[in-house]
């Protein structure tokens, strides 16, 4: 159940977390604009992003499109970079985690682990 | 005895059945089966490897195993009696109707009894949901084809 | 114009000697006339592998139980009567191959307790039976099993759904002797079909067979209602009861105090049983105990038993066909 509770606690405020400076803010910016993104969370490590979204509750129908929108818009942007977008609720739980771990070394391989699950379809 | 004037009698001192009260019974009881459901997910998809995409596939398996559990100690039905369409169209009830079947007919051995006994009453569920999941997919195809839609 | 056919009168006056009446757990527990029971069993398949053979342990004890309080054994018996609702009746047929008593299936869905007990009347009348046992019997599982759904199905019943009984009735006839209740005469019912379909709701068609029957029997043996200390029909249950009632009433007789269900009354007041109880072995118990066991004590002096079944299968409702219905009657007198 605490697991559950503080799944609940990133619904305040958004959360990024760039190792490598530059793009961070801007990522931030980017979603942020997107009203009908709740919340988001972005982890920034080396040549990969992953941003977990939280959609607004009646826009939820369209969170996979929102996602793809959002990736289209962030590879556009940045083409050096590996992105991974998601709305789904895992993804946003784990990288918040990962975040919160603050433990740089294992970013890359989590990351790529998390990048694979999102392509999951069963 | 007049057989249309029978069954007027019969219409008049049966007891309808109570329409409102049922739906509101098949309500709270299929949406606490789906709540149930949804801590099932919720917790698949904490503890272990699962997106809200896959965390489905053993959500399913964890609510038929309920449904089972259920079912064999006798409960299943007492739920069913109050809650009526709330168990029985959720996939708990799919489980409940194949489970009770099976337990039915251990008596007349595995093969023949089980096994051929066992969907009895689920087996028109699958075959017209197979059927109507191709039928779907069909107008899908056709409507991708034509440009209509995208995949 | 009064109708003549299947009217039957006894003039030698056989009578019930005795009766066996068992009852499954749930019957002991919950049913009033529980307690009117001979014996009763701690589970549903008395101790034995399936449902089908607790059906027959529990027809076989009744059996046993009637001829042991007349101090007979089964080869003293001449002829057994006896029928249930299973397939091919399978359970009075292995009973029957236990006792080894001259055996006539007879199948007529719930109201095989009065068509054995005339059947069993005839026999003695005519001389050819010193000794005859009859009755039968319904087991819950075997039978929700077989006419409706699996055990733990969760299907939602109606307020109209009857449950079946486990219990078994069976009595002795044997030509006249004093000090026991006499079957005068009786009824065989015409087949009785209102156009109903629903399988659930057994109590409304069966009732207007029952209704026919009665109205029968009064004018073809020339009665009145008020003749009877008590009419009770087998299992029409509490909407059927009330519809036999309404047909009796627009008939223009005084129903009163003396109409009882016995299907209706057989759960009591517990709710979950819906509309009472039915099966060939509720009608069969609660006449062959309570009844039975009043009249001996002078609380009866005459009784009108009308036992209903309806006569259709799981196929021919599946198939769209409708329910017909019977009843036999028979009445019981005690000097």
């Amino acid at each position: 159940m605490t697991g559950l509770l503080t799944g609940c606690s990133t619904s305040v405020g958004y959360k990024t977390l760039d190792t490598s400076d530059t793009k961070g803010e801007k990522v931030e910016a980017l979603i942020k604009e997107d009203s009908r993104i709740k919340n988001a969370v972005v982890l920034i490590h080396e040549d990969r992003l992953i941003a977990g979204l939280r959609v607004n509750t009646f826009e939820r129908f369209h969170k996979r499109k929102i996602a793809k929108e959002v990736a289209k818009e962030l590879e556009k942007q940045y083409p050096d970079l590996k992105v991974t977008v998601s709305a789904d609720s895992k993804v946003l739980l784990e990288t918040n985690k990962l975040i919160e771990q603050e433990n740089k070394k294992n970013f890359t391989k989590k990351m790529k682990k998390l990048s694979a699950l999102v392509k999951e379809e069963t | 005895m007049n057989e249309k004037k029978y069954q007027q009698l019969e219409q008049q001192i049966t007891p309808k059945p109570p329409y409102v009260k049922n739906c509101l019974t098949a309500f709270l009881t299929g949406g606490a089966i789906c709540l149930v459901g949804q801590f099932v997910a919720l917790f698949y998809i904490t503890f272990f490897d699962f997106t809200e995409r896959t965390a489905s596939n053993p959500t399913v398996a964890t609510m038929i195993f309920l449904a089972m559990l259920l079912t064999g100690f006798g409960y299943y039905k007492k739920i069913a009696q109050f809650g009526g369409a709330g168990s029985a169209v959720p996939i708990t009830g799919f489980g409940n109707a194949v489970i009770s079947s099976a337990i039915e007919h251990k008596s007349e051995g595995y093969v023949l009894g089980v096994g051929g006994n066992m969907f009895k009453l689920a087996g028109s569920v699958i075959l017209f949901g197979v059927f109507s999941a191709f039928v779907v997919a069909l107008i899908k195809a056709i409507l991708v084809g034509l440009g209509v839609v995208s995949w | 114009m009064v109708e003549k056919r299947g009217l039957l009168t006894f003039n030698s006056k056989p009578v019930i000697a005795s009766t066996g009446v068992t009852m499954g757990p749930l019957e002991m527990k919950k049913s009033p006339f529980g307690k009117y029971a001979d014996k009763g069993y701690d589970d549903e398949r008395c101790g034995l592998k399936t449902n089908e053979q607790g059906h027959a342990k529990m027809m076989e004890d009744a059996c046993m139980i009637a001829l042991s309080k007349v101090d007979k054994t089964p080869s003293d018996a001449d002829f057994v009567l006896m029928g249930d609702l299973v397939n091919e009746m399978t359970p009075s047929n292995f009973c029957a191959s236990t006792i080894g008593i001259p055996f006539v299936g007879l199948f007529s869905a719930c109201a095989t307790s009065i068509s054995s007990l005339l059947t069993a009347a005839l026999l003695t009348e005519a001389g050819m039976s010193k000794l005859s046992l009859a009755g039968s019997s319904s087991q819950h599982n075997a039978i929700e099993r077989q006419f409706r759904y699996p055990l733990q199905y969760g299907s939602q019943k109606a307020a109209t759904a009857q449950w079946t009984a486990s219990a078994a009735g069976v009595a002795t006839v044997i030509p006249y002797i004093e000090g026991a209740p006499v079957i005068t005469c009786g009824t065989i019912g015409i087949v009785q079909d209102m156009g109903l379909t629903d399988p659930l709701n057994m109590g409304a068609a069966m009732a207007p067979a029952a209704a026919d029957t009665f109205k029968r029997h009064l004018e073809g043996h020339g009665t009145t209602l008020e003749d009877y200390d008590l009419v009770m029909t087998g299992d029409l249950g509490k909407i059927g009861f009330e519809l036999f009632r309404t047909l009796l009433d627009q008939w223009e007789y005084n129903t009163g105090n003396t109409l009882r269900d016995a299907g209706a009354e057989f759960y009591g007041k517990h709710p979950e049983f819906l509309a009472g109880a039915s099966g060939s072995g509720c009608s069969a118990s609660a006449y062959l105990s309570e009844v039975y066991d009043k009249m001996l004590a002078g609380q009866l002096k005459r009784v009108l038993l009308i036992a209903t079944g309806s006569l259709m299968s799981p196929l021919s409702y599946q198939q769209g066909d409708t329910i017909p219905c019977i009843a036999h009657a028979v009445e019981i007198q005690m000097k």
